[in-house]
């Protein structure tokens, strides 16, 4: 999954960024409104975390700019000011969730999950796929009750996966969601991933999670019960 | 009656109610006092002025007559040396020939109880004489007496044998005279009566017009204080629009005041609260579970002192005169929690009407309704319910207020002390925990009360007033 994080206070962004990145995600990071209009124009997010005061271009004016331009990804919005005025006012522009200067990464971590469930179409933070559960907040996949040993990697390729069902995702797709951008594009990483995956969940290969469309990429199968 | 008196003046201090008197009053009481002084004086002076000239005519009359019985009479002296005066049978003025016409004429030597001459006019009459009291004077004498006017003229007669000192006296009835001047003053105490009248209708009407600018002034002011308008609007006289003007220069630079007042607090939050937000997430860093746990109840501390403290400070403004719509207010907020909340499902049930508007700053109110939906979103099930009625006790407008949900309620013991600085009910949700006791605090502000109890729905039924 990658994430934009628009903050403008150098260091509580980094700190947000590598504790997220600890947990698998792909974090974009801006310092300023304008930066991160640019950003969540140029690429496709999973989500964001914004932050109400920005510099530049404040963050319900980010808010409604990317909101115009045809983006829909989830917003989390960030704020110091306590004002329901200000929280009303950032939702109304199109923000999902608030959360309240100073807060508990935990918290930031489990809004960030429940936003990207619901952006799924999941009620719930568990989906069952009848033997298969994937659990979005203990960040888990079971099988037939018994929990796989899956790589945090590993596990964000089959959430995301199980997130995008029915869809073909392209190995590029899933690098960009997946992955820094420094990453080298061209490395037969995914392809090795996506192997010891299948292996993980599926060693009996009866199941078939996701199948593989030579040329264009991976497609995930299984409807939750 | 001395109380009566007290009365009297203590009205024009001002009204029974301690206020001064209003400039309409004043005015008009200024005019009251001073058109029926003026017109008192006005119609003596006419009336002295107007007997005057009576007078002045009377006295020319008699005048006249005195020379009519100068020519007509012939006086002589016999050989005794008696004084005998012959006058015609019928004289010109035919007055003194009617019997009690009230025009007399006498004619003798003065110092003489009995005339020699006497008009036929004086045979009943008893009311006058020739002047026996006065010395020989030569030229003329008018005197006014109670009911008379009386005319007298000495001339030294030269008879034949002897140049003789002679009176001529024509006395006049004030009947006429009366009877002229009551019909006189009559008329001029009519019209003056009436002209009084007319000028205080009139300066009524002047006052009306002349203080429509101060009332227009003072509508615009209530409409104002009523929060429909933002300044005072209107044209006004030269005279009264400096003061207009100061006026709406005072509320916009307060109001302007007021927002970089509060954009500073909310810098300040914010330059405040992002590095409690670094340290907080740089806690998990931290190893030691006991130091991390201080550490963390150290940054909640402060950061409560913050978000309470500035919220104090910004939210001082129950003098507001802003009307702010309720309905419209719960319903942004709603959408907004509704989206937050969106597993939930929740069901809002507004009961209140469209035109329910809250006396206070727009910013109150929806932090007071932020405050408990909030609350109420966390802890409900599914169905949270907003009322809103208006109550009027003692001439006072006030909007009661019930927030409700189905969720676990809230147990009696913890209902007071959740009301105070920093308690939290269920430390397993999230939130700064005084959401409940920072809008207790507004409502308190605002003179209103803010109560917990069971709702009908299962849960929690925070009530609360605010001005209307």
């Amino acid at each position: 999954m990658r994430l934009l994080i628009v903050e403008d206070e150098t260091v509580l962004r980094e700190q947000l960024a590598s504790t997220l990145e600890a947990d698998g995600y792909a974090i974009d990071q801006a310092s300023d409104g304008r930066e991160g209009l640019y950003l969540g124009k140029e690429y496709d997010y999973d989500l964001a975390v914004i932050d109400l005061g920005l510099p530049e271009l404040d963050g319900v004016s980010l808010i409604k700019a990317l909101r115009l331009k045809g983006r829909n990804f989830p917003i989390i919005i960030l704020t110091a000011r306590d004002q329901w005025q200000d929280k009303v006012e950032g939702l109304e522009a199109g923000g999902d969730d608030y959360l309240t200067k100073p807060f508990h990464p935990q918290e930031l971590k489990a809004r960030i999950n429940a936003l990207l469930r619901r952006a799924a179409g999941h009620a719930s933070s568990e989906i069952d796929y009848g033997q298969l559960v994937l659990d979005t907040r203990a960040k888990t996949v079971r099988r037939n009750g018994a929990v796989a040993e899956l790589t945090s990697f590993e596990y964000n390729t089959f959430e995301y996966m199980a997130l995008n069902p029915n869809k073909v995702v392209s190995k590029v797709t899933l690098t960009e969601h997946l992955y820094d951008q420094d990453f080298d594009r061209d490395s037969n990483v995914i392809e090795v991933f996506m192997m010891r995956l299948r292996k993980k969940i599926d060693p009996d290969n009866s199941l078939k999670p996701i199948s593989t469309l030579r040329g264009q990429g991976y497609r995930f199968e299984l409807k939750p019960v | 009656m001395k109380n009566l008196f007290r009365k009297f003046f203590d009205s024009f201090r001002g009204n029974a109610n301690g206020n001064p008197l209003s400039l309409k009053q004043r005015l008009l009481w200024g005019a009251i006092v001073s058109l029926p002084l003026f017109f008192s004086l006005t119609g003596f002076a006419l009336d002295r002025a107007f007997q005057r000239s009576l007078i002045s005519a009377e006295q020319d009359n008699l005048q006249g007559q005195i020379y009519l019985l100068l020519a007509a009479a012939e006086i002589d002296t016999d050989q005794n040396g008696k004084i005998n005066v012959w006058m015609p049978g019928s004289l010109l003025e035919p007055r003194f020939s009617q019997l009690d016409s009230g025009l007399y004429g006498y004619i003798g030597p003065p110092g003489q109880q009995k005339a020699l001459w006497r008009s036929s006019s004086t045979e009943l009459n008893t009311q006058g004489n020739i002047d026996v009291e006065q010395d020989f004077k030569l030229g003329t004498r008018f005197r006014l007496g109670v009911n008379t006017f009386k005319f007298s003229q000495d001339v030294f007669w030269d008879s034949a044998q002897d140049t003789l000192p002679i009176r001529f006296t024509v006395i006049h009835s004030k009947d006429r005279f009366q009877g002229e001047l009551q019909a006189y003053r009559d008329q001029l105490w009519l019209w003056l009566t009436l002209a009084g009248v007319g000028l205080i209708i009139f300066q009524l009407s002047i006052l009306h017009w002349g203080l429509s600018p101060l009332r227009k002034l003072a509508t615009a002011l209530k409409v104002m204080q009523s929060g429909n308008s933002v300044k005072v609007d209107g044209d006004f006289p030269s005279e009264t629009r400096p003061l207009v003007d100061n006026l709406n220069q005072l509320l916009t630079r307060e109001s302007e005041q007021r927002q970089r007042y509060r954009d500073g607090l909310g810098n300040l939050a914010h330059s405040l609260k992002t590095p409690l937000a670094v340290m907080h997430t740089q806690l998990t860093d931290i190893k030691n579970p006991e130091l991390r746990e201080q550490l963390q109840e150290q940054i909640t501390r402060m950061d409560q002192v913050v978000r309470r403290q500035l919220q104090r400070a910004v939210l001082r403004h129950s003098d507001s005169r802003e009307r702010s719509p309720i309905k419209a207010t719960c319903e942004r907020l709603c959408q907004a929690l509704h989206k937050v909340y969106r597993d939930k499902n929740l069901q809002f049930e507004l009961v209140l009407h469209e035109d329910l508007h809250f006396c206070g700053d727009s910013a109150d109110l929806m932090e007071v309704l932020g405050n408990l939906l909030e609350n109420a979103c966390k802890f409900t099930q599914q169905k949270i319910s907003i009322g809103a009625k208006k109550h009027t006790v003692n001439g006072k407008d006030f909007i009661q207020m019930v927030v409700s949900d189905d969720g676990c309620g809230i147990a009696p013991q913890v209902r007071e002390t959740i009301l105070e600085r920093g308690q939290r009910a269920d430390s397993i949700n999230s939130g700064q925990g005084i959401g409940l006791s920072v809008a207790a605090e507004i409502v308190r502000d605002y003179g209103g009360e803010l109560h917990i109890s069971d709702s009908p729905l299962g849960g929690a039924s925070i009530e609360f007033t605010l001005p209307a």
